[in-house]
């Protein structure tokens, strides 16, 4: 495999630095319903803790804590996702998930993990 | 170095690799956290094709060792050379490794913490699921 080395690229009208791609780019994503996951990148295997609360190993480890964005999938309202900071490291993403309640909730979920790989 | 980053590895395996859903589920419980209810891993049909595959992912003993790195240091799983393919067995023992806490692997009291399963045995009706335990 090759590998192409410019410092911008551009669609002819607007211009940006390569490094912006390359840090932007998703570095692990999941879909998952509780531990089993639809689809995944560089995610070793889904984990299910108990009710709302789910992580993520990652197979190819961040450089630090992982930076991710998740959400619930759901065909309704009032489900709302938190990053846990008690499970998660440099190699684990984790969430929690809850209801409209603040309850603990198992919902669908979804995610990607951003930043700089180790 | 010839075999590149573990990452650009996974990145080329996805284009080609169908995903292979897995068999086996892995329970455990956490010595270090009795109260809490019992863990169930589920490997990533997309890990469990390179695992299969071989070439992609690395030696498991560089997973264990990076634990003790700290964030910020180079790691060595990224970098190491990969392993060959393994049976489905072969890899759910490579994720108890990788993916169980250490206690649990450690672990040399006489309750019963670990315990792989075929995926049909995992209940679906999730009405208690705070109050799973493994069956002694």
């Amino acid at each position: 495999m090759s590998t192409l080395e410019v410092s911008n690229v551009s669609d002819g009208t607007t211009t940006v630095g390569t490094e912006y791609v390359v840090h932007g780019s998703a570095k692990a994503y999941y879909s998952a319903n509780q531990e089993n996951l639809d689809s995944s990148f560089n995610i070793t295997s889904g984990i299910d803790h108990g009710i709302g609360d789910y992580s993520w190993p990652l197979i190819s480890a961040c450089e630090v804590r992982v930076v991710m964005a998740a959400t619930p999938r759901r065909n309704g309202l009032g489900f709302s996702i938190c990053q846990n900071e008690n499970r998660d490291s440099a190699s684990v993403a984790s969430v929690l998930t809850y209801n409209s309640s603040g309850s603990s909730a198992d919902t669908r979920n979804l995610g990607s993990i951003f930043g700089d790989l180790a | 170095m010839t075999h590149g980053h573990l990452w650009d590895r996974l990145n080329e395996a996805r284009s080609r690799l169908e995903p292979v859903q897995p068999k086996y589920r892995v329970i455990y419980e956490d010595p270090d956290n009795l109260d809490a209810p019992a863990s169930i891993m589920c490997p990533a049909p997309e890990w469990m094709a390179c695992a299969l595959e071989g070439g992609i992912l690395p030696p498991v003993d560089t997973y264990l060792r990076d634990r003790d790195v700290a964030d910020g240091e180079p790691k060595e799983h990224p970098y190491a050379a990969p392993i060959g393919p393994m049976t489905e067995e072969q890899a759910i023992e490579y994720l108890v490794l990788k993916d169980c806490p250490r206690s649990v692997i450690e672990y040399q009291g006489n309750r019963q913490v670990l315990r792989i399963v075929e995926a049909s045995a995992i209940p679906t009706d999730r009405t208690h699921r705070n109050a799973w335990r493994i069956m002694q």
